[in-house]
Formats: structure tokens, sequence, C-alpha cells
């Protein structure tokens, strides 16, 4: 079994670049098992085997109060866990010593990869390797990750059998290791239940660590009492509580340490006008808004101009492949049913997988160019204001935006975001915004029952999505979010230039997980419908008889109160699963009419209300299985998931039941 | 004594404690908003929250309600002094 590494640091200290560089193309991106969160997982090629490095969230501290820092943390302590790679910036070495000295803390060997010293020379900052490698008892390689450097040192590093272990300590000052002492003492009669020693559990206790908490079981409550009776014995002391009083104690050593080893060339002037020049532009009071609705606005414009005539061409190219297909199997006798499995359920499937991959990778690239030049923590900072008073968090509006465009996309946008409490209320909203399947259902029905309003039918549809997307928001983070605090302490930092290989890796690596994780999903439903359709053998595709047709007539009746209680409607709702704007084409296909000839009978099924009530039902019901396929990967539990359907199927029956019932009220 | 929310717009103040516990006072004292800590408050975003301070040689935003829970006392601005507020300029 090839060696493990935890890949850890500080966000924005370069750590994705330097798992790029160390793993190349060899990465796997998913989820870190039942949470909202991502892992990155790559293989490190050694001169004797291979090593696999886990690149963790980028964090400030193991403290667990967020869910990143847990992740890191238990996968930390692991012990298939050989060590950890710590990322420093050695342009602002204090902020990364804090997470290294908490790292040190626990004992598990430690190679530093202290990186960006390029840009630290350019500010006139040296680093003393020897008295850094002295003061955390470590191994220090300078690296620029940008470019390469340094990493076949690092390399050369990982295969070393012995890198220097063993705990190092910080000095907590005599009050605090009283305390310090106290709460070992404490822990010392269950260490039995700890995963650590007593020593760094007392350490893990004085940071309020929920962990020790919950391992402890029925003794919580002398765990309480006696933080409790500390933390005021300290307060009286050193006028700090434990925690604070802990954290003031770490980031004194930082400071200590820092001033050993960092030396500062004042004659090199920082490079920090040009980043304060733009930052009074980006987030000038007047152009800070407009600046970044343009941004946004560009970005979904690029996504979908580029996307969408490669999704028509990979289309075209699959529907070509399955009647090639069909033609084939012809010529070799097979069945009817066997053909149209083929072309029209496995090879259109795929397809139906596949069109999606234009328009993801466009968008990732998109996103890793903002995220990785810095403009979108501006962008978050500007909007947040707005953002909140709808329950989300600043950086929401992107994905929010791509929502118009697809969802399927917008839901993996919601990686831009930190907590998984932030991104799960992105997740439910973002279906109901009208996206642009949605859109030829519309625009068909709007033109049939209401040709003089056609274009105000549309829009007013539009506003309802986004007006139930922004109550849900705003239902979610008041109700099942609540206890979940949401947060907007976050770095802005120095803006930098977008590098294209990680622009590229970080797209594609994007795009392969959606095929991976989301495909099999998407293909199986695909799979499904098509067998409701064709089943029992003999059977009319789709017709009353089909399976389908009695899963159509099965619903009519609970359809009967929005005024369209008839199995048509019933079976086009069922096939509108597969993407919303197969509703068009199923109705075709149920009606016997096709496509062009459905607007002159659609009247003789619906009426204007009953049209209305159907146009709500097909905006807001089930999002799509693609849609489905990215809540479940995306959200990272099938929990969610099923919940997303049940709660915007109920959400589009009561809507389309209200609007029944007040059409008919109005006269429609 | 002032909160950190209250501190104008490019003022210079230094962290003296905490005016309440939580997921905030625990996540900035992790980035190094410790009692000692210097401070500078940068700007604000355009509808006046969230804003953004400076310390350790980094740029942090967060909320007005956020920027509450921290107490900190006005000192005279000190720029160019590498020692003062521990290594990293602010």
């Amino acid at each position: 079994m090839s060696a493990v590494w935890a890949l850890a640091g500080n966000p924005n200290v370069g750590k994705t670049s330097l798992f790029n560089v160390l793993t190349g193309s060899r990465q796997k991106v998913g989820n870190w098992p039942g949470v909202t969160v991502e892992r990155k997982e790559g293989r490190v090629r050694l001169s004797r085997g291979e090593a696999v490095v886990v690149d963790l969230p980028g964090i400030y501290g193991l403290g667990a109060t967020s869910v990143d820092e847990q992740i890191a943390s238990q996968f930390i302590s692991q012990e298939e866990v050989k060590g950890v790679i710590l990322v420093l910036d050695a342009s602002c070495l204090d902020r990364s010593l804090y997470l290294a000295l908490q790292i040190r803390e626990r004992g598990k060997p430690v190679l530093c990869a202290l990186n960006m010293v390029d840009l630290a020379e350019k500010r006139g900052i040296r680093v003393d390797l020897k008295a850094l490698e002295g003061a955390l008892g470590v191994r220090v390689v300078p690296t620029v990750a940008r470019t390469g450097q340094g990493v076949e040192e690092l390399l050369r590093c990982l295969e070393e059998e012995s890198l220097p272990g063993g705990a190092i300590q910080v000095d907590y000052g005599p009050e605090l290791s009283t305390s310090l002492a106290r709460l070992e003492g404490f822990l010392a009669s269950y260490s039995d239940k700890l995963p650590v020693s007593p020593q760094v559990g007392a350490v893990m206790a004085a940071e309020g660590d929920p962990r020790i908490w919950a391992l402890l079981e029925d003794h919580r409550e002398q765990l309480d009492q006696l933080v409790r009776r500390e933390s005021l014995r300290l307060e009286e002391a050193m006028g700090m509580d434990l925690e604070t009083a802990l954290m003031e104690r770490r980031w004194a050593m930082v400071s200590s340490i820092a001033s050993r080893c960092v030396t500062f060339d004042p004659s090199a002037k920082a490079s920090d006008s040009l980043d304060d020049r733009l930052d009074r532009i980006f987030t000038n009071r007047f152009l800070g808004v407009p600046l970044f609705l343009l941004v946004a606005w560009g970005m979904f414009k690029l996504t979908f101009a580029l996307g969408t005539p490669l999704a028509d061409r990979l289309d075209e190219l699959f529907g070509s492949l399955g009647e090639w297909a069909g033609g084939v199997l012809q010529s070799a006798g097979a069945s009817e049913i066997i053909m149209s499995l083929a072309s029209d359920g496995i090879i259109g499937g795929i397809g139906s997988v596949l069109v999606f991959v234009p328009h993801i990778f466009i968008l990732f690239a998109l996103i890793s160019v903002l995220e990785d030049s810095g403009y979108m923590a501006r962008g978050a900072f500007v909007m947040d204001r707005v953002m909140r008073a709808l329950g989300l968090h600043g950086k929401s509006f992107i994905p929010m935006l791509l929502g118009f465009g697809c969802s399927v996309p917008a839901m993996m946008a919601t990686r831009i975001l930190d907590s998984p409490r932030d991104r799960k209320i992105a997740l439910l909203s973002i279906p109901f915004i009208s996206c642009s399947a949605r859109l030829p259902v519309l625009v068909l029905f709007a033109g049939a029952f209401f040709p003089h309003a056609a274009g105000n039918v549309v829009f007013g549809m539009y506003l309802l999505g986004m007006g139930v997307a922004i109550l849900s928001a705003k239902l979610f983070s008041g109700t099942i979010f609540k206890g979940e605090p949401s947060q907007f302490i976050m770095e802005l930092p120095p803006y930098r230039l977008p590098q294209p290989r990680a622009v590229l890796m970080s797209a594609s690596s994007r795009a392969m997980a959606f095929v991976r994780k989301a495909g099999t999903f998407i293909l199986g439903t695909v799979i499904l419908i098509w067998a409701l359709a064709n089943l029992p053998l003999g059977v009319e595709y789709a017709s009353e008889e089909s399976l389908i047709g009695r899963l159509g007539s099965a619903i009519a009746p609970l359809l009967e109160p929005l005024g369209f209680g008839f199995w048509q409607a019933g079976v086009s709702l069922v096939f509108g699963f597969l993407a919303k704007e197969v509703v068009i084409g199923a109705l075709g296909t149920v009606l016997g009419v096709g496509e062009e000839g459905l607007s002159s009978v659609l009247g003789g099924l619906f009426s204007p209300a009953s049209a209305l009530a159907f146009m709500v039902m097909t905006l807001l019901y089930v999002p799509c299985v693609a849609a489905m396929g990215a809540l479940y990967k995306e959200s990272g539990s099938l929990k969610w998931a099923l919940f997303g359907a049940v709660y915007s199927t109920s959400v589009g029956y009561l809507a389309a039941l209200l609007t029944y019932r007040l059409a008919l009220a109005m006269g429609l | 004594m002032k909160l950190l929310s209250e501190v104008p717009l490019g003022g210079v103040c230094k962290v003296l404690g905490f005016a309440q516990s939580g997921p905030v006072k625990t996540r900035v004292l992790q980035m190094g908003l410790v009692p000692g800590t210097v401070v500078e408050v940068m700007r604000p975003a355009p509808m006046g929250d969230p804003m953004s301070v400076r310390f350790r040689g980094m740029e942090v935003s967060l909320r007005r309600q956020e920027a509450s829970a921290v107490r900190v006392e006005m000192v005279s601005p000190c720029r160019g002094c590498a020692g003062c507020c521990g290594g990293c300029t602010i």
C-alpha cells in the first residue's frame, strides 16, 4: 500500500497549485463522506513506488469549529496517514505558523513547504530556513508552487523514511499550564475513551473542541464544570478566559518564532499599492455592485454562448450515433425493442450525461479564473448585504444567476461556498429558478393560450420561479439551518494572475467528477423511463397501455384539482423528469400530433386556467434527473436529494393548485 | 473602549478582548486576532456592511455584527515599523 500524506494549509497559500504540481493530472475530485465539502486526492510518483496525497480543505486551525476543520483534524489523526505536508506562506509567515504549531502539537510527522518565497523576496521578506526548522522541529523546503520550484526537493523528502517526529510543546505560561494540568488530570481517568493522549485532549478541551465532549458521554457535565471553573479563574488571574488565553499564548509563540526567523528589508517597498488601487475600484461605493453584476453577467453569457453550441453538437452526434447503432442492429437482425434500447435508452442516456460537460467545463474554468485572481472574494464582499437579506451568503449570487441557464452547472458552482450550510440552502433553492429547458414549455403554453400576453406570462413565470427560490432560501435559513450560523469572516487575498494550467485542471477534474458521479444516476433514470414507455412488450411507445401510460392514469386523479386530471398530462410530467423540455415532446407523442401540431390541439385538453397551472407545475415540480443527480452528488447524501424532490414537488403542486383556483376566480 | 464595528474608517485599534463567545470569537482568534493584536479598519462594502480590516499582514472581511464581538481600544496609528505588531506590518 502506498503511503498516505495529508496536504494542509491556510486558504490562499498556494496549496492547490502545489497539489497540482505534485500530482499532475492524476487526481480525483469528490466529496468527503456524507458532507457537502469537496475532497481531492492524487497520486505522486516517487523514485520507488508512489504516495497518495489528500488535499485537505484550507483551514486556519484544527479547532473543529467548522466542518472543514473537523475533517482535517480527524483525517490527520488517522493512523494510516503517514504525515502532513504543510504549506506555509513565506510572504506572511505569521498567519501560517498558527496552524503549524497546532499540527505539531498533535505529534504527526510534518514536512513544511515554505511557499511563495519569490513573492516574499519581492517584498523584502527573508525567512531563515535553519531557524524555522529548529523552531518547529521539522524539515522546511522553500517552494514556488506556481513554477514548480522546490518540488523535486519536496518529493525527495517524502521518500525519506525518518522524518523528525514527536510533538512540540507550546509555552503556555504558569497560570494556563496549571489549568491544562487539571484538565489533563481529569481526562487521564478516561484515557481509554480518548483517541489522543490526555495531554493533547486537555488542549483540545480548552479550545472547546466538541469531539472531546462527545467522547466523554456521561461525564460531560463534570468536564463542563471544570472548564468553566478554570475559565473563571484565568479571567481573574490574567483577564482572559481559557480559550482566549490558550490562543493568545500560541500566537505569542508564533510572533516569537516569526521574529527570530523573518527579517524584513524596509527598502523593498511592498507592492500592496496596486492591490489597494484595485480594491478601491472593485469595492467602490458606486462602481462595486455594477462591476460585479457585469462580471457575473459576462460569466453567464460566456458559459452559455460557448457551451450551448458545443452541447448541441454533442446532442446531434449522439442522435446520429443512436440511429447508426439502430441500423447496425437492424441489419444484424435484432428485434425492434433491442434496437430501441440501444439507441434511445443507452446511447441516448450517455448523450444526456455528456451534453452537460461543455457547460460545466467552461463554467469551472471561469470560476477558477475569478477565484484564483482574488476577485471572487471581492464579489462576495460587495454582494453580501443583499444576499444576506435573502438568507444567503454573498458568494451565492453566482450559482443563483447560473440557475437561469441550467440548474446542473449552477449546483456545481455552489462549490465556491465554503460552509455546508450555505451550500445546502443554495442547492435546494436553485432548481426553482427557471432554467433554459423550461422556456420552450412556457413559450408553447403561453403562446397557445395567451397569444396577446405571451411575453408577460413567460416573464411572470420567471418572476414566480425567482420568488419561490428566494422564499425557500429564507425559509431554510430560518428553520432547518437555524442552528448553524453563517459567517462572513474570510480573507480578501492579494490579487494574482490566474495560471492557465491550474484553470484547465480545475475545469477538467470537475467535469470528470460530474460524469462519474451524477452520470450513472442520470443514465440509470433514462433507461428506467425508456423501459416504462416500452413495456410491457408489444405496446405502442408511451401509449395508455404502457407502464408509463398506466402511471399517468394512476396520478391523473391527483392532478384533477389542478385542472389537468388526464393521463396525457401525467405521462408528460413523468417524462419531464428526464429534462423539462421533454414535456413538449411527450405531449406531442401521446396526443399523436408531434411537436408541431401541439398548439392547435392543446385547447381541447387545457383551459387557460389549467394551462397556467400546468406551466406553474412544470416550472416548480421535481428538478430534472440531471439536476437531481447534481443535487445528490453535491449535497453528498441521498437524504437531501430526496428531500429536495419531495419539497419541490409539494411546492409545485400547491402553487399550481393556487394558480388554478385564482385563475378560475378571475374568470379565465 | 469600543467595539471593532464602531471604529471609524482608517482607524487603528488594539484588541482588548471579546464581548461575546461563540464561533465568531473562535474563528478570529484562530486568524490571529488575539488580545494585543493591532488592527486597521480598511474599507466598508458598497452598502456599508460587511467591512474589511487588516491585521498580521492580511486583509479580512467580516460583517459588522461579527465585528461587534471584538472589544478594542484606539491606538495612534504607527505605520512602517516591522516589530510592533508581531512581525508582519499591518
